[in-house]
């Protein structure tokens, strides 16, 4: 479907060589979706991923949009939406739990072809020089 | 727009409203506002600091934020150190040096930066070149060895060259469609002329000239733990960061670095004006400005704070008059950016071609009625609570407070700068930000930088005298027609 699209393109400027570029660098996620959706990911893949998110997770409660902006957003979160804000000390807790079956399940559930919008955004083939910003 | 994100913005959206205000034709009862509570005094943790016997000096910041450690390696050359013919150099040899070691090929160390949930960065200013590794801190070893890795041993491999010379090429010609970009880069021109400091970075010229060889040179040269220093900050004990920064830079050979190239600063006389032409430009984006001092100069908080009353602010007089008032522009914002050689100060708005010559005519007018009268009483109070209390918010992390200790040695800044900011700013009077002020801002001697269509604007510009032309490149043409 997606590489389907590709036609409606169709103003003239691009060229086989244009074509086949994009088909790439479509179908490379579509690919890498796939894989996950059927096979999973490896234990090191989780290992690595789980550090990311914890790492990140801390930048946020330092910082944010400015210093400490991160941690009042994230207990505004979890109290809006969980009516938890106490989740702020668990959810770390909660990441760790996460299982190699837990993520072949979300994405068999999340990443698939009917659940997602593809968008590709490139430049108009003659620039402008007129206008401010 | 998956679950996550919605809350974000949702609950982003809360906090704008509770921060700027409701929407134009909301409706909300006002209260009076609450008084600005007591101030508190910043206390930076201690750091602790030692000279490795190779030169590299190490200090060392426990601060107990988050478990996790940001670390700063410094080389202290930067853009400045460039040839001329090949500006924007230092950023390449930092940018190529993490994209293969002696070890490390490029996808093994964006693999290893992913996998220990840190970010690196490496970045070339003016003076110096900081890379940057922050991640958890219980991977300060391996994170400490890979930032020594990268600043070491690289190997410039001829296609990583390559591609970020094609990948600068192909963001230099996007960046000439963005008037406040070319703006920026004429500005710079014009005001340092022959000074290192006229070059801000790559120009498409440099980048053709500049290659793996000139690179290899800059960082046999430059990158010497005599000419570099490292700042640990975060959860991690100096002795423990001590060690971590011995195991993998007390071998780092010394060597004999080239002493910054320098060149007098020119003189500006009178009001000069760079007109860039842009055809069929409906804004003009406007700079002025002029030199300032250096950074370790002992009045930079008082430069500092007369900045943030003229333009640096939100609430400066800029912003009031040509915004809020005229509705000239919408972001107009003067920066006062000191260096180690010299200082710079700039005013910037776009603005609608129709009011271009009006605009200067408010700038100026702003300048000199502040260098003539100085700062009000309660303006300079509400200038200080903003100093003083940004300074504190800027330090409230490990990250932000890395950045301020970077400052201080990059430019040699007193050991106690942290500790007596805020006593500095509290003790300057409506006198000494007058003279701040008038050191700040000049007027009859400037530079005006327009970047617009001159015939759509030459009708305003009649005030001045001294009016040149160049292209988008900066290249010299005759007045357009």
């Amino acid at each position: 479907m997606l590489v389907g699209q590709l036609s409606d393109f169709g103003n003239g400027g691009i060229t086989d060589h244009d074509q086949d570029r994009i088909i790439r660098r479509v179908v490379g996620p579509e690919e890498r979706l796939a894989d996950v959706r059927t096979s999973g990911i490896t234990a090191a893949e989780l290992a690595q991923s789980k550090t990311a998110l914890r790492s990140a997770f801390l930048e946020d409660m330092e910082g944010g949009f400015m210093p400490r902006f991160g941690r009042a957003n994230l207990l505004a979160a979890f109290a809006l939406f969980d009516d938890d804000p106490k989740r702020v000390n668990t959810i770390l807790d909660e990441l760790d739990k996460v299982t190699l079956d837990d993520v072949k399940a979300a994405a068999g559930r999340w990443f698939v072809s009917t659940n997602r919008t593809s968008i590709d955004s490139r430049p108009v083939s003659k620039p402008t020089t007129g206008g401010g910003q | 727009m998956n679950r996550l994100t919605q809350r974000v913005v949702i609950t982003l959206t809360a906090v704008v409203v509770a921060l700027f205000g409701l929407p134009a034709g909301s409706t909300a009862q006002s209260t009076a506002r609450p008084a600005i509570g007591p101030e508190r005094a910043f206390v930076p943790p201690p750091r602790v600091e030692r000279i490795l016997p190779n030169g590299l000096k190490v200090i060392a910041v426990r601060f107990l934020t988050v478990p996790k450690v940001s670390v700063a390696l410094t080389v202290q050359s930067g853009l400045a150190a460039d040839p001329a013919n090949q500006a924007g150099l230092a950023q390449f040899v930092a940018d190529v040096a993490q994209e293969g070691t002696a070890t490390r090929d490029s996808r093994q160390i964006k693999q290893e930066v992913f996998a220990m949930g840190a970010s690196l960065t490496g970045t070339a200013g003016q003076d110096t070149t900081t890379f940057t590794i922050r991640g958890l801190a219980d991977t300060l070893p391996q994170m400490m060895a890979l930032l020594a890795d990268v600043v070491r041993n690289p190997t410039f491999p001829q296609s990583e060259v390559d591609l970020i010379k094609a990948n600068t090429e192909q963001r230099l010609q996007a960046q000439m469609a963005s008037p406040q970009m070319v703006a920026n880069r004429v500005y710079r021109q014009t005001l340092f002329g022959s000074h290192p400091y006229a070059r801000v970075g790559a120009t498409p010229e440099t980048v053709k000239v500049i290659d793996r060889a000139a690179i290899v040179q800059y960082h046999r040269s430059y990158y010497r733990p005599n000419n570099a220093f490292l700042v640990i900050t975060g959860d991690v004990t100096p002795d423990a960061a001590f060690a971590a920064a011995e195991k993998v830079f007390a071998t780092w050979t010394r060597g004999v670095v080239p002493p910054p190239p320098t060149a007098p600063v020119p003189g500006l006389q009178g009001r000069r004006i760079v007109f860039v032409q842009r055809p069929n430009s409906v804004q003009s984006s406007i700079s002025v400005g002029n030199f300032t001092i250096r950074r370790n100069d002992p009045r930079w908080p008082v430069l500092n704070v007369a900045n943030q009353i003229y333009g640096g602010a939100f609430d400066s007089r800029l912003v009031r008059n040509i915004r809020e008032d005229k509705g000239y522009t919408y972001s107009p914002q003067s920066v006062f950016q000191a260096m180690g050689q010299a200082g710079l100060y700039r005013a910037a708005a776009d603005v609608r071609n129709e009011v271009t010559g009006a605009t200067l005519k408010e700038i100026y007018g702003e300048i000199d009625t502040f260098r003539r009268d100085g700062p009000a009483v309660a303006e300079l109070d509400n200038a200080k609570v903003y100093a003083r209390g940004l300074f504190v918010i800027q330090n409230a992390t490990q990250a932000g407070l890395s950045n301020t200790l970077n400052t201080m040695y990059s430019f040699g800044l007193p050991n106690d700068y942290p500790e007596q900011f805020q006593k500095h700013v509290s003790s300057l009077s409506p006198e000494a930000v007058k003279t701040g002020a008038q050191m700040l801002l000049g007027s009859e001697n400037s530079v005006i930088v327009i970047v617009g269509d001159y015939t759509k604007v030459k009708d305003q510009l009649g005030a001045f005298a001294n009016i040149s032309f160049v292209d988008l490149n900066g290249k010299p043409i005759p007045p357009p027609q």
